[in-house]
């Protein structure tokens, strides 16, 4: 591999364009595909249509060219940061994306964090003792939590905690005429996302222990630990010190994996629990055939999925010099 | 836990699939008619009736009828969307492994793309596509799984590639599709068995969360529509969306032991030290 192509930052100028340019093209196809086109939703959602009104929506959107004129009018268009118009919402689709973007950000992010670090921390305590007491009630929660679906976790913790308990909110951004301000806007807000947030983190942290739990059990086999101990390292720093930062590695590739299945899952949750980010936005764009806002949600998910993998990467060299270098580590 | 109890458990996880088996092939025998037809008065509660153990939904129709008759999509879903991605990756894969060079280079970048874009939206959107129906939710799921099966028989034909076997064959002037399909491939099964379960497992979870958002088969019950219906009263009836919710859970949970218990069986050497 060239010096360049080892550069994570090379590699992520690189590979954005790269998935831009085939998630963009695989939507196309995609879309292509529909029974239907965007012209066809219009005239049946307006009633009695003249035939002469239709090709003449054709032309303007362009729909009466080949699909390989299209499809260049259509990359040539996400050039110039144009992402098209939606019908549904009435208003251009970048505006539209961006506008949700926090949203999912917001709780993608945060499940993200929860999980992982949650997870790590489970993992690693299993670990310690293979087939202990406390392996055994982590790993069977764990198990538990993996076998669950998201949609389910979420509804029956609205029943526990939003019915019965009366705990936290159940759907929404924010206390809609509360009239909240600044941090007090901030911290309601976060508050309706403990639900939702809760309810990937379920399933995502058991997805963290169990591989955590592996990686550290076979990471203490090594030599590097045995030495630890000899040196007298204490049976808790040779964990959290030594095995751990080794046993991270696999871990953090599994982040970056995740990431896609996240903003998957986001979809379910928001939907749920009516948090207004990409998740219900997508839904709902697909339900209305949506094309134009379609094709933005998957860009900007692939675009996500491609910058979370680049920091994942950054950090994997962080903790293993040997990654960055591989010449060196022979 | 115990080795033992482990054991235990991938048992476990093999005798509830054997009973949902059985509950599927026998939904018609159990609950003749058709289960979306009213049995009772709506909102019986579990046990409140001995003629609805489960309870009525809604409409007063039997949720253990909805279950037997809705274990058949699940498990349908699961074993045809996991036969379609085991073929698509050890396809993808093998090929990859085996030629190296310029079509794995390919092939890779193909795989990762797969695994960037998000596999769920992608599979609603081809279900919306198709139009819901049973072939199209297989269809969907199969074409957004097969990428962990992918990477993993691409990994085993390339060590198993440098084996002196292969070589062995090679000098005898065996073919390429001999050496792929009667040397490697037969000693490369282990891992895609261990993930077979799990990609079962995925696919009953991703079935019902398609059939939850109403894109499922509108012909047929499944357990995810029943949640989707249950959740309208979920503030008094919440038992409508717990029941097939744990009947998801309760399949998802048997596959993901049995795939455990495999993966001990299958790789000793991990079994000894207690990894994974």
């Amino acid at each position: 591999m060239s010096r360049a192509l080892s550069n994570p930052w090379w590699r992520l100028g690189l590979r954005l364009p790269a998935v831009v340019l085939a998630t963009a093209v695989l939507n196309f196809g995609l879309l292509k595909a529909l029974p239907g086109d965007l012209v066809d939703v219009i005239a049946s959602e307006s009633g009695s249509v003249s035939a002469d009104y239709v090709a003449q929506l054709r032309r303007l959107y362009g729909l009466d060219r080949s699909a390989i004129e299209q499809l260049g009018a259509y990359l040539a268009q996400i050039l110039q940061g144009d992402l098209g118009y939606s019908f549904r919402f009435g208003e251009p689709v970048l505006p539209l994306v961006l506008h949700r973007l926090p949203a999912t950000l917001a709780l993608v992010g945060l499940a993200l964090a929860l999980s992982a670090l949650l997870g790590v921390w489970l993992g690693a305590l299993a670990a310690r003792r293979p087939f202990g007491l406390g392996d055994t009630v982590i790993s069977a929660l764990a198990t538990l939590g993996y076998s669950a679906p998201m949609f389910w976790t979420a509804l029956m913790l609205i029943v526990l905690f939003g019915v019965r308990l009366e705990w936290f909110p159940v759907a929404g951004l924010y206390e809609v005429g509360a009239g909240y301000q600044g941090l007090r806007l901030l911290l309601d807000m976060l508050w309706h996302l403990v639900l939702p947030v809760l309810t990937l983190s379920v399933y995502y942290l058991a997805v963290y222990v169990r591989l955590t739990r592996a990686s550290v059990i076979e990471t203490l086999q090594e030599d590097f630990i045995r030495t630890a101990r000899a040196k007298g390292g204490g049976e808790s720093h040779v964990l959290w010190r030594h095995a751990l930062r080794h046993a991270l590695l696999p871990v953090l590739t599994l982040l970056g994996l995740q990431a896609s299945a996240l903003l998957g899952g986001s979809i379910v949750v928001e939907t749920v629990f009516a948090w207004p980010g990409l998740g219900q936005l997508s839904f709902e764009a697909i339900k209305s055939r949506d094309v134009p806002v379609l094709l933005a949600v998957l860009l900007f998910s692939a675009g996500l999925v491609v910058l979370v993998n680049a920091l994942v990467d950054a950090l994997q060299r962080r903790l293993d010099p040997r990654i960055a270098d591989p010449a060196g580590a022979a | 836990m115990s080795a033992g109890l482990r054991t235990l458990s991938g048992w476990l996880g093999a005798l509830i699939l054997l009973g949902l088996l059985l509950a599927a092939v026998l939904a018609d025998q159990l609950y003749p008619g058709d289960p979306l037809d009213m049995v009772g008065a709506p909102y019986l509660w579990p046990a409140q009736s001995a003629q609805t153990p489960l309870g009525t939904d809604l409409m007063g129709r039997d949720l253990a009828a909805g279950l037997c008759h809705g274990a058949r999509v699940s498990l349908l879903v699961a074993a045809a969307s996991a036969a379609i991605a085991v073929l698509l990756g050890v396809l993808v894969g093998a090929v990859s492994g085996f030629y190296r060079g310029r079509i794995d280079w390919v092939l890779t970048r193909v795989t990762e793309f797969f695994q960037t874009i998000p596999a769920f939206l992608l599979a609603i959107i081809l279900v919306v596509v198709w139009r819901p129906s049973l072939g199209s939710i297989v269809l969907a799921l199969g074409l957004t799984s097969w990428t962990s099966v992918a990477r993993l028989v691409r990994a085993e034909f390339l060590t198993l590639r440098q084996r002196e076997f292969v070589k062995a064959s090679v000098a005898l002037g065996a073919g390429d599709l001999h050496l792929i399909w009667h040397e490697i491939l037969p000693n490369a099964w282990t891992p895609v068995i261990v993930s077979t379960t799990l990609l079962m497992a995925n696919a009953i979870l991703s079935e019902a969360g398609l059939a939850f958002l109403g894109l499922g088969d509108p012909n047929r019950v499944s357990w995810g529509s029943m949640i989707g219906l249950g959740r309208d009263a979920l503030r008094t009836g919440w038992y409508m969306t717990a029941v097939p919710g744990l009947a998801v859970m309760l399949s998802v949970l048997a596959l993901n032991l049995l795939g455990d218990q495999l993966h001990r069986r299958l790789t000793p050497r991990l079994a000894r030290q207690g990894a994974r």
